[in-house]
C-alpha cells in the first residue's frame, strides 16, 4: 500500500515537472508534422508479382474445346509434383549418392598415374595426357555438382570446391600441357622425370590434405520427419490447387465465357495469379524446407552459437512457415500477401493500423528520449538538489524507493504508449477506416497463426513499452552512479545512440546478439505481420530464438536493478 | 526517569585514512532541547547523517525509540529531519511538497498537512510555488516537513543558516512553541553559539570528531562561570570600586564599559548607586557570552589535555 502510494508520488511529482510539459510539448509537435508528413500513398497491385494470366489464351482454349481453360493447369501441376519427388527422393538420389567416393578414388588414382609417371619414365608422354584429360574431366564434373540445380545430398563446403580447383588448376599449370611441351621434354628424359618429381613434392602434402577432406565429406540424410512432412504438404498443396482449378472453372463459365465485363475480367484474373501463386509459393516452401535441413545439418557441425541459428535459417523457417500456413489454411496468395506485409506490398489501401503503426514509431522514439531525460534525473537529479538527502531521512527503505521511482517512470512510459496507440488507431479509422483482415504472424520464425490486426497492434505497443523500459532501466543504473545530472543524461544519451547505432548498423553482424540492446526490440520474432515496417524498418536481427532472447535481456534487466538497488544501498549521501 | 529517545553508542566514521567522527557517546531524553556545537568540520554533520541513516557508520550503534537505525523503516518512523539545508522541489507547490513528502508515511493524511502548514505560518502561503519562498520560509517548510509525522526526535542541522537576524529570532521562537506544544526532543546543531545558549536546555561540543564536553543550561548560567552583564559609564574604575564595595561584584574594565554578573533584581539597583554617585550611566544591557566562553574552554581544555 506505502509503495503503492509512494509511486503515486513520484508520478505526480514527474509529471508536474516543468521539462515534462516542455518534451510533451515537442512530442505533439513531432506527431502533428510527422502525420502531415504521412503519404497513404497506393500500393503497388500483387497481382504485378505473378506473370502469365491472359485472359486471351483462356478464351482460345474455350473455343477450341480444351477440357481446361488453364492451358498450363497440367504443366504447373507436373512441375510442382516434380520438387515434391526430389525432396522424397532426395535420399535416394544415385547421380550424387557416390560423390564421396567417386571423388576421393579419382582424385587417388590421378596422383598415383603421376606417380607412375615418374617411376616409368617411358610411359611418360601418355600418362601426363591422361592426366591431363582426366583433371579436366574432374573440374567440369565439380563444376557441374556446383551450379547443379538438383538438391546435393552431401554436406560439401563451397570452399571446399575453390580449394579443389584451385589445386588442379595449380598443378596442371606447373605441369607440361601441351603435345609440344611434352615432346620437347621427351628429348631430354631426365629433364622431364627432375620436373615432375619436383611438382609433385611440392604438392604432395596439399594433394594428401585434399583425399582426407573427400574422405571425411558426410552425407546428408533426410530423416523420417521430414518426408512426413513433405508427403503432408504435398496433399495440402494439391488439394488447394484442385480446389482453386474448380473455382477458375466455375468463375470462367459462369461470368468470362460469354461476357467480358471488366470488372469479372480483373477478379478472374486475381483468381488465376493466385492459382500460379499456389504453385511457385509450394515449391519456395519445398525448397525452403530442403535448405532448412540442409542448413540445421551444416550448423550442427561448423557453425554453432549458443542456441542461436543463423540468420539464413531463420528467414527461410519465416517464410516456409507464413506459406505453408496459407496453403495448409487455403488462403490465397493475394490475402496472404495482405497478411505478409501488411504496410508496403499489401494491395489493401491504407488503413487505421498503417497511420497507428508510422506514428507510433516517432512516439516511441520521442518518448524514449524523454523518459530518458526523465529517468537521468530521478536519481541524479536529485541527489545534486540535495532533495535525495530529504527522502532518505524518511522511514522507507533505498530499494523501496528505487522501486517507487522505477515504477513512477514504468508507468508513464505505458501509459503514454497505450494512450498515444489508441489516439493515433481513433484518428487513423476516422481518415483511413479500419481493416478487418486477419494477418498472418510467423512467430520466433517457425510458428504461423492468425491473428486480428487489433491484438497485433496491442502486442506492438507491448514491444515499444519493453524496450522503453529497457532503457528506463539502464537510464536509471547511469544515474545512480552520477551525482552530476548533466553526465547522467549525457552519458544516457550516449548509451542510447550506442543502441541505435549497433542495432542498425551492425543488425548483421553475429556479435550483435551478444549486446543486449538487440534483444529489447522484440517485434523482431513476429514476421509475417506488420512488424518488418516498424520504425528502423532495416533492422534484421541475426536469429535468436525468442525464449533465448527474452531470457537474455530479462538476465541483463536483472543484474541491472541488483546492480542499482546494491549501489544505491550503499551509497553515501 | 525521562524516556531516551537517541541513543549513540561507540559511533565512529572513517573515510579512508581519515577519521570524521570516533567514538561518540550520548543520550537525548524525551522533550529536551539539545545543542550540537562544533566548528567547521568538527564533525556535526557526519554526527546528524549518521544518525539519520544517510551515511553508514564504520562501527557503532545508533539507536531511535529503541530501534536500531540498521533497521531503517522502524528507526526513521520516530524522526523528522533537516540534513545540512531544506530542500524541496520547487516547481510544486509548499501544499504539493508536503503531499509528495507524506507519501513515505502510512498515517499523514491531509488534515496533517494543512496543521503544520498552519503551524509554521504558510497555510496562507501554501497554493504558492516553493520557488518562490524566501529561505526563512523554506526553513519553516522545511520545519513542516519534518513534523508531519509527529515524530519523536527533531533533528535540525543549522536550521538557520542564510537567514538574516529576524529570520533567526523568527525560527527560535518558533522552535520554542513547537517543544512546548508537541514535547518533541529537538536535536539541532549550529555555530550561532548565542542562539542556542537562550534556546536549549542541554549542550554537546564536538571537536575533531569527539565529544569534548557535555552540560547543561544550569552549568553556564552559575554565578562562577558568566559574565550576563555590561554597563557603560563616565567614570568606569570609580563605578567598579563601587560594585565591588556595595555589592562584592567583580567586574572587567573595557573602556567605558564593564562587565560583570549581575542577578536581574540587583540592576536596577546599581543603578541607582551609581547614578547618586554622580556617574552617568550611558546604558545597560546582557551580555551572551557564556556559552561561547565555555564552547572555547571546553576545546582549549581538550587541547591541553591531549598536549
Amino acid at each position: 500500500m506505502k509503495f503503492i502510494k509512494l509511486t503515486w508520488a513520484e508520478i505526480k511529482k514527474i509529471i508536474f515537472r516543468p521539462a515534462f510539459y516542455i518534451m510533451v510539448g515537442c512530442l505533439f509537435v513531432a506527431i502533428i508534422v510527422s502525420a502531415f508528413i504521412f503519404s497513404p500513398a497506393e500500393r503497388s497491385a500483387y497481382t504485378s508479382q505473378i506473370s502469365g494470366s491472359s485472359i486471351t489464351v483462356m478464351h482460345n482454349n474455350f473455343n477450341s474445346g480444351n477440357s481446361s481453360i488453364i492451358d498450363s493447369k497440367e504443366y504447373l501441376q507436373n512441375e510442382l509434383n516434380e520438387e515434391f519427388d526430389k525432396a522424397t527422393n532426395f535420399n535416394n538420389q544415385s547421380n550424387h549418392q557416390e560423390l564421396v567416393s567417386r571423388v576421393s578414388v579419382i582424385f587417388k588414382s590421378y596422383f598415383y598415374n603421376l606417380e607412375t609417371a615418374i617411376e616409368n619414365a617411358q610411359y611418360t608422354t601418355k600418362l601426363l595426357t591422361d592426366i591431363y584429360d582426366e583433371s579436366s574431366s574432374l573440374l567440369q564434373y565439380f563444376d557441374s555438382i556446383k551450379n547443379s540445380s538438383q538438391p546435393v545430398n552431401y554436406l560439401f563446403k563451397s570452399k571446399d570446391f575453390e580449394n579443389f580447383s584451385a589445386l588442379l588448376r595449380n598443378i596442371r599449370a606447373s605441369l607440361p600441357s601441351t603435345k609440344e611441351d611434352i615432346n620437347n621434354l621427351q628429348n631430354d628424359r631426365n629433364a622431364l622425370i627432375t620436373k615432375v618429381k619436383l611438382i609433385w613434392t611440392s604438392y604432395k602434402a596439399e594433394v594428401d590434405n585434399m583425399i582426407k577432406v573427400c574422405e571425411s565429406i558426410q552425407k546428408i540424410e533426410f530423416d523420417e520427419q521430414f518426408l512426413k512432412d513433405i508427403q503432408e504438404f504435398k496433399i495440402y498443396a494439391n488439394a488447394m490447387l484442385a480446389v482453386q482449378a474448380a473455382e477458375l472453372e466455375k468463375y470462367y463459365n459462369q461470368n468470362i465465357a460469354y461476357d467480358n465485363d471488366r470488372t469479372q475480367v480483373l477478379e478472374f484474373r486475381a483468381m488465376l495469379n493466385d492459382y500460379k501463386a499456389t504453385v511457385e509459393t509450394s515449391k519456395i516452401v519445398i525448397n525452403n524446407m530442403i535448405n532448412i535441413e540442409k542448413l540445421k545439418y551444416k550448423s550442427g557441425n561448423e557453425n554453432s552459437y549458443l542456441g542461436f541459428e543463423e540468420i539464413s535459417v531463420y528467414k527461410l523457417k519465416e517464410e516456409t512457415a507464413f506459406y505453408k500456413y496459407a496453403i495448409t489454411n487455403r488462403i490465397p496468395y493475394s490475402k496472404a500477401m495482405t497478411a505478409l506485409n501488411f504496410q508496403q506490398n499489401s494491395h489493401l489501401k491504407t488503413n487505421c493500423y498503417d497511420f497507428a503503426y508510422y506514428l507510433m514509431a516517432v512516439s516511441s522514439l520521442m518518448l524514449t528520449i524523454i523518459m530518458i531525460y526523465l529517468a537521468s534525473l530521478s536519481f541524479a537529479g536529485e541527489k545534486h538538489d540535495g532533495l535525495m538527502r530529504m527522502n532518505i531521512t524518511k522511514p522507507c527503505s533505498r530499494t523501496k524507493l528505487y522501486f517507487a521511482k522505477i515504477s513512477a517512470l514504468l508507468a508513464i512510459s505505458f501509459v503514454a504508449h497505450l494512450a498515444l496507440g489508441l489516439i493515433f488507431l481513433a484518428i487513423g479509422a476516422c481518415i483511413y477506416g479500419a481493416s478487418g483482415a486477419t494477418l498472418i504472424a510467423v512467430f520466433s520464425g517457425s510458428k504461423a497463426f492468425a491473428v486480428a490486426p487489433f491484438w497485433n497492434f496491442i502486442y506492438k505497443i507491448f514491444s515499444l513499452f519493453i524496450a522503453n523500459g529497457f532503457y528506463i532501466i539502464i537510464a536509471c543504473f547511469i544515474s545512480i552512479l552520477f551525482s552530476n545530472p548533466v553526465f547522467s543524461v549525457v552519458i544516457s544519451y550516449l548509451v542510447y545512440i550506442f543502441a541505435l547505432l549497433t542495432n542498425t548498423l551492425l543488425a548483421k553482424t553475429a556479435f550483435v546478439k551478444f549486446l543486449p540492446f538487440i534483444h529489447a526490440e522484440h517485434s523482431f520474432f513476429f514476421g509475417g505481420g506488420s512488424w518488418s515496417n516498424a520504425f528502423l524498418s532495416n533492422l534484421i536481427y541475426s536469429g535468436a530464438s525468442y525464449a533465448l532472447s527474452l531470457c537474455y535481456l530479462i538476465a541483463f534487466i536483472a543484474i541491472l536493478i541488483t546492480a542499482s538497488t546494491q549501489i544505491f544501498k550503499r551509497q553515501d549521501l | 526517569m525521562k524516556k531516551v529517545v537517541l541513543k549513540v553508542n561507540n559511533l565512529s566514521k572513517v573515510y579512508k585514512e581519515r577519521s570524521a567522527v570516533e567514538c561518540l557517546n550520548f543520550c537525548l531524553y524525551e522533550g529536551e532541547i539539545v545543542g550540537f556545537i562544533g566548528s567547521n568540520g568538527a564533525g556535526k554533520s557526519t554526527t546528524i547523517k549518521l544518525i539519520t541513516g544517510l551515511i553508514k557508520p564504520t562501527t557503532g550503534e545508533v539507536y531511535i525509540c529503541g530501534q536500531d537505525i540498521k533497521n531503517r523503516e522502524k528507526a526513521l518512523a520516530n524522526i523528522g529531519a533537516i540534513v545540512e539545508a531544506p530542500h524541496f522541489y520547487e516547481y510544486l507547490t509548499a501544499k504539493q511538497n508536503l503531499e509528495y513528502f507524506a507519501s513515505y508515511f502510512d498515517k499523514v493524511d491531509k488534515n496533517r498537512i494543512e496543521e503544520m502548514l498552519k503551524l509554521v505560518g504558510l497555510f496562507d502561503r501554501k497554493d504558492d510555488k516553493v520557488g518562490k519562498y524566501s529561505l526563512g520560509m523554506k526553513q519553516r517548510l522545511g520545519i513542516a516537513q519534518a513534523l508531519l509525522n509527529n515524530p519523536k526526535l527533531l533533528i535540525l542541522d543549522e536550521p538557520t543558516n542564510g537567514l538574516d537576524a529576524e529570520g533567526i529570532v523568527e525560527i527560535r521562537h518558533f522552535l520554542q512553541d513547537i517543544a512546548k506544544k508537541t514535547n518533541v526532543t529537538i536535536f539541532i546543531s549550529s555555530h550561532i553559539l548565542s542562539e542556542l545558549q537562550n534556546l536549549c536546555d542541554r549542550f554537546i561540543i564536538i571537536d575533531n570528531g569527539k565529544i569534548k564536553d557535555e552540560f547543561t543550561k544550569q552549568t553556564i548560567s552559575s554565578k562562577s562561570m558568566a559574565i550576563n552583564t555590561f554597563i557603560n559609564v563616565d567614570k568606569p574604575t570609580l563605578a567598579s570600586q563601587l560594585l565591588k564595595a556595595h555589592f562584592n561584584i567583580s567586574s572587567k574594565q573595557k573602556e567605558n564599559k564593564l562587565y560583570f554578573f549581575a542577578e536581574k533584581e540587583n540592576r536596577a539597583k546599581i543603578i541607582k548607586l551609581l547614578t547618586s554617585n554622580k556617574i552617568e550611566v550611558y546604558g545597560i544591557g546582557n551580555v551572551k557570552v557564556a556559552l561561547e566562553q565555555k564552547f572555547l574552554s571546553s576545546i582549549k581544555h581538550n587541547d591541553k589535555g591531549a598536549k
